[in-house]
């Protein structure tokens, strides 16, 4: 193995993959150190939405619509199947009170410049034709996207692989040392690695590494269940979320207070075809430590939400199931950027459900700020400070 | 939720045996099954079975299941029939279908014995209508009564493949091959000498090919294998046939292990993956007890045997038997076990399993 | 075909009591038999095409295990015909492909 690197990225996820894949693309000599393999965690546990609808006007769309420009000419740049495809999506409004919120979401995502609108029910099961008759209607933006997130993963790895970077797999970091204030190099079941940069990728295992060296990063694991089906002929058309989604993502507090077991679970639709015929039934949204058990809970309210909007689902077979830790974090925007202080020390996490759709941004941007000192963009407003009490920006 | 006591997955030989044992002992059982009917895979064994007369050798394998179900009704064992379980969640919430609907019970004891299915071999045109399991034949034709084909291919001469063999000349169909990689019969010869008498030609250290037909089988192409198992050219020859049938050993059915959480070992000579247990058929889950083939691929009679296993150490283990009764009635089973896995077959089935065994008490991983 | 005469299971008494329609025939079958065994007497051997390359696809295990066998049954999908009792007046169809899926009811 080797015994120094340039840069150290902790976390074979999409997030380190990426920025793996961006740096050396860059000149730069990086070394991946992932616990298990490749795309192992939240990334191979996934749904495979790239959806920009779901994101909050303001920085969080920008990156969005970015990272969907980006991805237009990934599959290309990779060389590698990532079975990208620009599909469309629908958010379904069940009540009256869901489509005023839905309409201001969308006045705001119309300013910048985001393609959508509001469909009344005709105009949506056209498109959709196994909505529910309930249904007040749905939002429509031709802009959101699938990938297969394991695909992509892989591809950014063997294209940073290719560009010279060195991946070690089932490798553990178990330390990182410092001095001065300055990051050293990092301690891992395998050996030292000595380095000037440590990026930590680790997704919802990012506060761990964060700890060693005495930092508090608020990220917290939310456990997303999710359901397979059979192959079945094209069904879904697109990415499909409900509006109750859209609150459970933004608003947990709100859902806290619910006694239905379904609201409870954050159970919000996320629905989508894959290329081979599954459809993908998500999600929940819980707080439940390190357990990525999937429950009988989760399956039944999974389920009766999403037959709730998609009656045509109820004879359709499962075939599995299964939980991935999305990185949450307060804000519900992700954590890019160097840690003040420490000198050396990155962080690129707590994309929570949106690790996929911003890997592509994400990477950009880290390697721009490594290399550059700067990016396209101002991206202050995602550093871990705005999480310090004393700082001014929180 | 409904709760039971103990529930047992599968009503296979080992399932049966299983809940007949915790049922003597006074245990209320719930056994699931995802078939129509229980008895597992029995009812299409209509040869006699061996062993010693405790196993009721020279008795045919459905009259055995007949006996089998005859018990399981008298001790009151409740059967749930057409009912696939799906998982097993934390606390043994066991998830079901059943009528269409998802269905849960809850369990103190679990006895898994979810049995094996058959293994596929990859060759061109393995994948035409007309090249099964040899296991599948036997069910269509001992329990359905129908012919898969007229002239047929049998690949394996394990002892699946040659009763099978045997038997679908008994259903009326014409073996006209019989291929084995290996230069020798796999199986007993005593079912082999029946395969000859009957003027079936028997292919050794020959292979399939290729399977040629347009929408089903038409025909296939067997090679001769030299002494380092490499196709020797020139020893093609083409067979005329409608159906190829696949002998070439079983894998555990182990999805419900691996959901519990089980540990498991990869045991080549038992199937493959199979779960750790130790001599009561508890697995490294505390109260989850497996048995049958899922443990590793044996026979029926074995099967049977290690169900009441698992069925007096779980009757043990909820105080139905007291620790010397459960101990005598134990090692009874053990003899009959050890009986059966003796000879060159059984031998190397009994040390895989005592390594198995082994490891749960902290013993090396085997290979 | 049917094994009538057996050696040792004797004659199988029987009848062929329902029908169902495969592919718009009427085929005569035994009730409490699985789809693919009233189909194999019936001398059918194709079940479905396959979703890429349309290739012909039958039974292999017999046991619900390996779906190679599904068709389309009243209308539903992948249905496993080895695991699937007859009912008198079933229509069965040779899937091509994944099926078609029934539009929200």
């Amino acid at each position: 193995m080797k015994k120094t690197s340039e840069i150290v990225i902790i976390g074979g996820g999409v997030i380190g993959t990426s920025i793996a894949y961006y740096l050396t693309k860059r000149g730069k000599e990086v070394v991946l150190i992932e616990k298990n393999d490749l795309a192992s965690g939240a990334s191979g546990a996934c749904d495979q939405d790239i959806i920009l609808q779901s994101k909050n006007p303001g920085i969080h769309l920008q990156l969005a619509m970015k990272s969907a420009e980006i991805y237009k000419t990934l599959e290309a740049e990779l060389e590698h199947p990532i079975e990208y495809e620009n599909t469309g999506g629908m958010i379904l409004i069940e009540t009256q009170e869901e489509l005023e919120i839905m309409k201001d979401f969308v006045k705001r995502q119309q300013q910048i410049g985001l393609e959508v609108e509001i469909l009344d029910l005709k105009q949506a099961r056209k498109l959709q034709p196994g909505l529910s008759h309930h249904l007040v209607g749905s939002t429509y933006s031709p802009q959101d996207a699938h990938v297969n997130s394991i695909e992509l993963t892989l591809g950014f790895a063997k294209a940073a692989r290719k560009q010279g970077a060195g991946i070690m797999l089932h490798t553990e970091v178990v330390g990182i040392k410092q001095r001065n204030g300055r990051i050293q190099g990092v301690k891992t079941s395998r050996g030292d690695i000595d380095c000037e940069i440590v990026i930590n990728c680790a997704g919802a295992w990012a506060p761990k590494i964060a700890e060693m060296i005495g930092l508090t990063i608020p990220i917290k694991p939310r456990r997303g269940q999710i359901i397979v089906t059979e192959e079945v002929a094209p069904y879904v058309m697109g990415d499909v979320l409900s509006a109750r989604y859209i609150v459970a993502k933004y608003n947990p507090d709100i859902l806290k207070n619910s006694s239905d077991p379904g609201i409870k679970l954050g159970v919000g639709l996320s629905l989508s075809q894959t290329q081979k015929g599954n459809i993908l039934i998500g999600a929940t949204r819980e707080f439940v430590g390190y357990n990525t058990d999937v429950t009988r809970t989760g399956l039944k309210e999974i389920l009766k939400n999403a037959t709730r909007l998609v009656p045509g689902l109820k004879g359709m077979n499962i075939i599995r199931m299964f939980a991935g830790l999305r990185p949450y974090t307060p804000d519900g925007l992700p954590i890019i950027g160097p840690v003040e202080g420490i000198e050396g020390f990155f962080v690129a996490a707590g994309h929570e459900g949106d690790g996929i759709a911003l890997s592509p941004v994400t990477g950009k941007i880290v390697s721009d700020l490594i290399v550059d000192g700067k990016t396209f963009m101002d991206v202050s407003r995602l550093a871990l400070e705005r999480f310090t009490k004393n700082n001014p920006k929180a | 939720m409904k709760k039971t006591q103990v529930a047992i997955i599968g009503a296979g030989p080992a399932g049966l045996a299983a809940a007949i044992e915790v049922a003597r002992a006074g245990g209320e059982v719930t056994l699931l099954d995802e078939n129509h009917k229980p008895g597992g895979q029995l009812f299409k064994q209509i040869h006699k079975f061996f062993g010693s007369r405790e196993h009721r050798a020279g008795t045919r394998g459905f009259r055995i299941g007949e006996k089998l179900l005859e018990d399981t009704e008298k001790l009151g064992v409740k059967v749930l029939l057409d009912s696939p379980v799906y998982s097993i969640f934390k606390d043994f919430v066991i998830g079901y279908i059943s009528d269409g609907r998802e269905k849960a019970i809850q369990a103190e004891r679990i006895i898994l014995a979810t049995g094996a299915s058959e293994n596929a071999l990859a060759f061109p045109g393995c994948t035409l209508p007309g090249v099964m399991g040899a296991g599948a034949a036997q069910t269509m034709i001992n329990v359905h009564r129908v012919l898969p084909g007229k002239k047929i291919i049998m690949v394996g001469s394990g002892n699946v493949g040659l009763i099978v063999s045997y038997q679908l000349l008994q259903a009326g169909a014409d073996v006209i091959a019989l291929i084995e990689a290996a230069a020798e019969i796999g199986g007993y010869g005593v079912h082999a000498s029946k395969i000859r008498r009957a003027g079936v030609p028997i292919y050794t250290s020959y292979t399939i090919q290729e399977v040629i037909g347009k929408n089903s089988v038409e025909g296939a192409v067997i090679v001769g294998l030299d002494e380092k198992w490499k196709p020797i050219k020139g020893t093609e020859k083409l067979i005329e046939a409608d159906t190829v049938c696949i002998a070439v050993g079983l894998s555990p059915l182990a999805e419900l292990a691996w959901l519990a959480g089980c540990e498991f070992a990869f045991v080549p000579s038992l199937g493959g993956h199979v779960p750790k247990h130790d001599r009561n058929m508890e697995t490294t889950i505390k109260g989850l007890y497996a048995a049958g083939d899922l443990t590793g691929i044996e026979e029926a009679s074995s099967a049977m045997e290690e169900g009441r296993l698992a069925g007096i150490a779980c009757a043990e283990s909820l105080g139905l038997y007291s620790k010397e009764e459960a101990r005598d009635l134990k090692e009874k089973v053990w003899a009959r076990l050890n009986t059966l896995r003796t000879g060159p077959f059984g031998k190397k089935r009994r040390d895989a399993k005592d390594k198995l065994i082994e490891m749960m008490e902290g013993g090396a991983d085997i290979g | 075909m049917r094994v009538k005469h057996h050696p040792i299971l004797g004659e199988d008494k029987r009848k062929e009591n329902v029908t169902i329609v495969v592919d718009g025939k009427k085929i005569k079958a035994i009730e409490g038999e699985p789809i693919a065994a009233a189909l194999m007497a019936a001398g059918i051997r194709v079940f479905r095409k396959t979703p890429k390359k349309n290739q012909p696809r039958g039974v292999f295990c017999a046991i619900g295990r390996c779906t190679d066998c599904v068709m389309t049954v009243n209308g539903i999908p992948n249905v496993r015909t080895c695991v699937t009792l007859v009912e008198d007046g079933m229509v069965i169809e040779t899937q091509k492909g994944l099926g078609k899926w029934r539009e929200s009811r």
